[in-house]
């Protein structure tokens, strides 16, 4: 007698209900994000050896207190060794509050905004781009923290200005509170090449006049093509759109923000100052040798390391890597960015950033978010993270630990002398429309720079592009 | 029981268990694709933020992308260069690689797997290694070059010879069209060959008239769907677009491809509206691109049957 099989439909049938026991059995499933690495500019924030931090103090009582047993999730911008060390602090808090932290760093915007866009947040984020942050908070994603700052009694006072200035919206909420400061406009120089150049290598530039004439020493052509720069005007973060007019006694934006300025003669200033360059080595050549330089900072290949820049401008994180390169003898200086020689009130003044940290709306445990801003706001606290991270503690007297605690001493002297002595500004704008200008900026920026367009009627058409949106984006909000 | 009524009873449960079976699918569907697709095309007649309810704009967005929008012609035209040079270059190296893969040589498999390699890198570790072969300095581009007393241009530094440095990387990743070709020249009669040996047909003459019309229908395949790729061309100039998100097109904007400048729209400047109606004026280009494309294969393609 032949086997009995079950029939191939009733198989199938079986199969079916079984799969569709199986997927609703399994729905839903817990939401786990991947994170995602991109490359990205982010400046890096790599560190110096971590020395002693002296304990941290006891806490400011809290007036609204985190929910203990809920879990604070926790969304910063860093990755590698900088998110570890973060990691170690938000573990450190847990341990104090009892309340559990989901960390994950996420590299990516688009994933930050499709979970505020879907109602579901993060309890607090942090990103090295204030601009998105100011474009986030004027969306209305993102909660005031002046409630919280009221209702815990956190002391504004106790943080440099720039990073209170980096989370405020036009003086209408405060919706960020700094993570860590960092300047980025450190004139960075080569002894070596210097001395090699016939120059004092202890005395660098003080204004700009004597930096173009240093340059030019310093710079070697051959077969028409550089082999070294004396001085990369767009390379690092001088290529900011509000660095040079900073540089030069202006501003591109106007005090209260609501105008674009970049018709600003101190702009135009700088802007003929960079052009200066392509016209004298010609835009080709300038096009081809920025493309080949190193852009790695923790590699021994960047320019600055090398020689091949015999000054840059760049972050205040930099002396963290020169201590970690051992492949070459690096041996470079540090400086106030110039100043133009008939503006003398200029000097000292430096570009800085923020990473801000920022609570959604629709945080499911904002009260949490805010308690580890308080945490990590506590100068020990903060020093001990900064420390490692190499960027500066954004609290004034975290800032004195730290510098008390820096053994490097190029990294000292930004901390001691371009933090405290600085006209410290900040370089990006909390704005609607700060993207759009930042990318309009750049565009007008390089018809003048590299093909020699009017400054003046070019900052003027960019005026006229831009101050349209701005007002539009401003009634949009009531503003 | 009647016959017809039994058949319709058959129908009827055959029908019920094919539905459920691609439920999943059906499900998948609508909630992943055609919701968001009806959800931007309401969208792009709005002003949209994150989650500011949608403000109706009428033409508006349309209106300002087709007549004012000086980043949109620019994105259009760098796409549309792309397309133009890329697409046909890269479809005749591929066919031209797919000629010399099927010569039976020794060690035609090590070649076949050697060539289709590329195509297997990840678009952005692929970027990354061109961004150093193509350096200016230190590239070995540059360094071949100099052995002949030249010097290689700023590539990805220049706005003239950026675009041109895509289209190099993308010819290293022809593959996959190798492959479909490989398979389609499996499929050409041997009889054809010999017929045209006979009557004293060269390789040339081989070539143009027997292999070009057989592999027709898939030159007809790759053609539409490069066009469809090379239209939302992303990866490449995002990696190469450098600090800042990549979303810029540099150098100068010659890399401002029509998928970045609407990426920008919606994710840097935050209005999803106005990137929705980019999405869909992409749409209806690529739709009639291919129409016309399909319209005139009768003209260039062969089919046996």
């Amino acid at each position: 007698m032949a086997t009995k099989w079950i029939s191939r439909r009733a198989f199938l049938k079986g199969a079916v209900l079984g799969g569709a026991g199986l997927i609703l059995t399994a729905c839903p499933a817990p939401a786990t994000v991947a994170p995602v690495v991109q490359p990205t500019a982010v400046p890096p924030t790599m560190a110096p050896e971590a020395t002693a931090v002296p304990p941290a103090e006891a806490p400011a009582p809290t007036a609204a207190p985190a929910a203990e047993g809920k879990t604070m999730v926790f969304w910063p911008e860093w990755g590698g060794k900088d998110a570890d060390i973060l990691k170690a602090q938000v573990d450190k808090w847990s341990e104090k509050t009892g309340i559990a932290n989901e960390f994950l760093p996420i590299r990516d915007h688009t994933r930050m905004i499709a979970s505020m866009s879907a109602g579901n947040p993060p309890d607090l984020l942090m990103t090295w781009d204030a601009n998105a942050v100011g474009q986030w908070g004027f969306e209305g994603v993102l909660k005031d923290l002046q409630p919280y700052i009221d209702a815990t009694g956190f002391d504004m006072k106790a943080l440099f200005p720039i990073g209170i200035a980096s989370g405020n919206l036009m003086g209408i909420k405060q919706i960020g509170l700094p993570l860590t400061n960092y300047i980025c406009t450190v004139l960075y120089y080569n002894k070596d090449a210097f001395t090699a150049g016939g120059q004092d290598p202890e005395k660098p530039p003080e204004t700009w006049e004597e930096l173009w004439d240093l340059s030019e020493k310093l710079t070697v052509v051959e077969g028409g093509q550089i082999k070294k720069m004396g001085y990369g005007p767009l390379t690092g973060q001088v290529g900011h759109p509000t660095v040079y007019a900073y540089a030069f006694g202006g501003s591109i934006w106007s005090d209260d923000r609501r105008k674009v300025t970049p018709d600003d003669e101190a702009n135009i200033e700088g802007l003929k100052f960079v052009r200066q360059y392509y016209e004298k080595y010609t835009t080709a050549e300038m096009q081809r040798w920025a493309t080949s330089l190193g852009t790695e900072a923790d590699a021994p290949t960047y320019p600055i390391y090398t020689g091949t820049m015999g000054m840059m401008v760049d972050g205040e994180w930099l002396p963290a890597y020169v201590d970690k390169i051992t492949d070459i003898k690096i041996n470079i200086g540090g400086a106030y960015l110039p100043h133009p020689a008939a503006k003398p009130e200029v000097k000292g003044t430096m570009g800085a950033n923020t990473n801000p940290m920022v609570i959604p709306t629709q945080a499911k445990n904002p009260d949490a978010g805010f308690d580890f801003i308080k945490f990590i706001s506590e100068p020990a606290n903060s020093a001990e993270m900064c420390l490692i991270v190499g960027n500066a503690s954004p609290v004034v007297e975290g800032l004195k630990l730290q510098i008390a605690q820096t053994p490097q001493p190029l990294y000292k002297w930004v901390l001691e002398v371009a933090w405290a002595e600085g006209q410290v500004k900040p370089l990006t704008i909390n704005s609607p429309v700060g993207s759009m200008y930042n990318d309009a900026y750049d565009r007008y920026k390089l018809e003048v720079i590299e093909d020699g367009r009017d400054a003046v009627e070019a900052m003027t058409a960019l005026k006229e592009e831009i101050q349209p949106e701005l007002d539009a984006a401003l009634a949009k909000m009531g503003i | 029981m009647r016959l017809s009524t039994l058949k319709s009873r058959q129908a009827r449960r055959e029908l019920k268990w094919g539905l459920i079976f691609i439920t999943p699918w059906i499900v998948g569907f609508l909630l992943f694709n055609l919701y968001p697709t009806l959800a931007s095309f309401y969208y792009s007649f709005t002003d949209k933020g994150l989650i500011r309810p949608p403000e109706s704009v009428g033409l508006d967005n349309y209106v300002r992308l087709l007549t004012r929008d000086k980043q949109f012609v620019k994105s259009i035209s760098n796409t549309l260069y792309m397309v133009v040079v890329a697409v046909p270059l890269g479809t005749v190296f591929a066919f031209i690689t797919a000629l010399l893969l099927n010569m039976k040589v020794r060690g035609q498999a090590v070649y076949r797997t050697i060539y289709y390699l590329p195509t297997v890198v990840p678009a952005v570790a692929g970027t990354l290694l061109w961004l150093w072969i193509l350096n200016p300095q230190y590239g070995i581009i540059n360094y071949a070059l100099s052995f002949f007393g030249l010097r290689s241009p700023a590539w990805f530094g220049s706005p003239v010879w950026a675009r041109p440095a895509v289209v190099m990387m993308g010819l290293w990743a022809v593959g996959t069209s190798t492959v479909l070709y490989l398979a389609a020249l499996q499929g050409v009669p041997q009889e054809m060959y010999e017929a045209a040996t006979l009557d004293g047909a060269g390789w040339l003459a081989r070539t143009l008239s027997i292999t070009i019309p057989m592999v027709s229908p898939v030159t007809l395949f790759i053609a539409i769907t490069s066009v469809i790729g090379t239209f939302q061309i992303f990866t490449q100039a995002y990696i190469i677009g450098g600090s800042g998100g990549g979303t810029t097109g540099n150098p100068r904007e010659s890399l401002l491809f029509y998928a970045i400048y609407l990426y920008r729209q919606g994710f840097v400047y935050l209005k999803m509206g106005y990137a929705s109606a980019m999405a869909w004026i992409l749409f209806l280009i690529i739709m009639v691109v291919t129409i016309v494309l399909m319209r005139s294969s009768a003209r260039f393609t062969y089919y046996e049957s």
